[in-house]
């Protein structure tokens, strides 16, 4: 038994060596778009991370009517909204919860996706079956309008809209890591692996998510943007992040009401989400490039 | 083949049934009730229970739904509690508007994508290929209504030349038509620049140009038949997306389509609205999907040829 548990531990092809991480981390260096992206996304992390000290959450949302809808300036880089609150700061603050929802419902929804995908290829016959079939009804409602009817259900906070959009996102992350699981699960050392009697939990573990984890990895940067714009649209639909607490599509949606008079209240957070998911996509091109050079193009 | 369509054609019965358990068991726990919602605040509780009594809404849910339901099987999709109007005849008349939307959108798309993609990908590394590819990374990453608003202060503020709201005019349609347009054309053309990369590596497209083929002619009709193949699983996949996913447009442009429907729906809990729409939306979706395989088929022998050896 002991022999067992070392073979399962040793014949797992593990991602961490610090000599393939320093191969990948060459690799994606050479990539200046997806340097750029990992570049500008850190800032853009950094400034949420700190947007206390960049301006404090007070001011973020005191009203001062006084200085409404004044236009950029050294004072004001972004100008003020219709309250008279500075845009820069409102979209600093704006950031901190668009990326955490983003990042947050993307590994949230990686995980449990993940999890029902990788379960259902490898047991496969029926349990694959009935989960796929349920998720084909899952995919039949449009994504928006299920995270949508959701928000109304659970009530506009951050924590239900990223249940929202991990619950409506679920189809897709299940059926990415189910293709990825059933490239695997047919392969030598699987079968190997249970001959040897290791048990199922130990297969998935140490032998399928190592093999797998490369694409998921990419997968997931990649939707980091997606959420963000979901969350956005949601805040647009009037289901999102509530007054006064900023968010970059509410800040948009805020805007729009000065659309005749002040349109660069709308450009502002509108570059914000640009550059933040074109980072992030960019910064995923890079990863898939790096972590598997046969797929570059 | 025609076992195939019809195969899928069932398969839409508990796709269909399912979508409206899911949606109603969403609908259900939401809190509030059309009684209250309807009266307001200036309601007593005895005028909002009877109003809800009135509406069917004092009966247990399960015998709602299967209420529901059987009246769905006879095309009653039941009448909503706000407007007291019929939901089917409301998606009757907003369905075409949706699908109208989206279809213009996707063709626009494929307007803007696909010539742009060749382009780039024949002209690999100059400035016709950095300039498109730039511009599709900026609009992949671009909210659609951040689009839409663009495009309004742009036509209608500055300009003054389309309406900002609504299709009273064939004009209403061209802002939702070019921002649906802008956003997926962003990714057809990446699509199609990867996919023509690929082909144009390609043995067969090498023997072309060595027997003398003129470039024109090898890429336009060498490569271009096999590298639009991907392009149009994407461009299927889009349309049925955007028949749902353009709520954000049409609520934008004021559109009286099946997104900005439903979605009135779900803030009113407007429950026989919201499970018409989604059963509706539901329904196009899988026609729409069904279609684009056969178009799929149509176009790729190969996958025809896999449909008539599963025949037997």
């Amino acid at each position: 038994m002991e022999a067992m548990k070392s073979y399962a531990s040793d014949g797992a092809i593990t991602m961490k060596k610090p000599s393939q991480i320093k191969e990948i981390w060459r690799r994606f260096r050479k990539n200046k778009l997806a340097m750029a992206g990992l570049i500008v996304l850190s800032v853009m992390i950094l400034a949420a991370v700190f947007a206390e000290q960049i301006g404090t959450y007070q001011s973020a949302i005191a009203m001062d009517v006084k200085n409404k809808l004044q236009n950029p300036s050294w004072q004001h880089i972004f100008g003020t909204d219709g309250y008279g609150r500075d845009l820069f700061i409102r979209c600093v603050h704006g950031g901190r919860v668009s990326l955490f929802i983003g990042f947050a419902a993307s590994i949230a929804g990686m995980l449990c996706g993940g999890i029902l995908g990788m379960i259902s290829a490898y047991y496969g016959n029926k349990f694959d079956n009935a989960v796929m079939r349920t998720l084909d009804v899952f995919s039949a409602i449009p994504t928006i309008l299920l995270a949508l009817t959701l928000v109304a259900a659970l009530g506009q906070g951050i924590v239900n809209i990223i249940v929202a959009l991990v619950i409506s996102r679920i189809p897709a992350f299940a059926r990415i890591v189910r293709a990825s699981t059933l490239g695997v699960v047919d392969q030598d050392y699987i079968e190997a692996a249970r001959a040897g009697g290791t048990s199922d939990y130990h297969i998935m573990l140490k032998h399928i998510i190592p093999n797998i984890v490369g694409p998921l990895i990419v997968q997931t940067t990649m939707n980091v943007s997606s959420m963000i714009l979901q969350t956005a649209s949601l805040s647009f639909l009037g289901l999102g992040i509530s007054a006064p607490r900023p968010e970059w599509g509410a800040l948009i949606s805020e805007a729009k009401e000065y659309i005749r008079i002040k349109p660069f209240m709308i450009l502002f957070p509108g570059l914000c989400i640009i550059l933040a998911s074109a980072s992030i996509n960019l910064l995923g091109d890079g990863l898939r490039d790096a972590l598997d050079p046969r797929l570059k193009s | 083949m025609y076992k195939y369509v019809l195969k899928r054609l069932a398969w839409m019965i508990p796709i269909i049934l399912g979508v409206s358990v899911i949606i109603f068991c969403i609908l259900s726990v939401t809190p509030g009730d059309p009684g209250t919602f309807i009266l307001g605040a200036g309601g007593t509780q005895a005028d909002v229970d009877e109003l809800n009594r009135k509406l069917g809404y004092d009966l247990p849910a399960w015998q709602r739904y299967f209420k529901y339901m059987f009246g769905a099987l006879r095309l009653d999709l039941g009448t909503s509690y706000m407007t007291k109007l019929s939901v089917l005849d409301e998606v009757l008349a907003k369905a075409p508007v949706s699908v109208s939307v989206a279809f213009l959108g996707i063709l626009t798309s494929l307007v803007i994508g696909i010539p742009l993609g060749v382009l780039s990908a024949v002209k690999q590394y100059s400035l016709l290929d950095a300039i498109p590819t730039f511009l599709a990374i900026f609009l992949a990453a671009a909210p659609s209504f951040w689009v839409g608003l663009m495009l309004m202060v742009f036509f209608s503020v500055k300009l003054g030349w389309l309406p900002s709201q609504g299709i009273t005019s064939i004009k209403g349609y061209f802002m939702p038509m070019l921002s649906l347009g802008l956003i997926y054309g962003a990714q057809t053309l990446r699509f199609t620049r990867s996919s023509m990369l690929e082909t144009i590596r390609q043995d067969y497209v090498r023997t072309a140009k060595a027997k003398g083929a003129s470039e024109r002619a090898v890429i336009w009709k060498h490569a271009m038949q096999n590298a639009l193949l991907p392009v149009i699983t994407v461009t299927g996949n889009n349309f049925g997306a955007l028949l749902g996913g353009a709520i954000v447009t049409e609520t934008l442009f004021g559109l009286p389509g099946l997104g900005t429907y439903i979605v009135a729906g779900i803030k009113a809990k407007d429950i026989p609205v919201v499970m018409g729409g989604t059963i509706s939306l539901a329904i196009l979706f899988s026609i729409v999907m069904l279609l684009m395989d056969l178009l799929y088929a149509y176009v790729d022998p190969r996958i025809k040829a896999k449909y008539a050896g599963n025949r037997g």
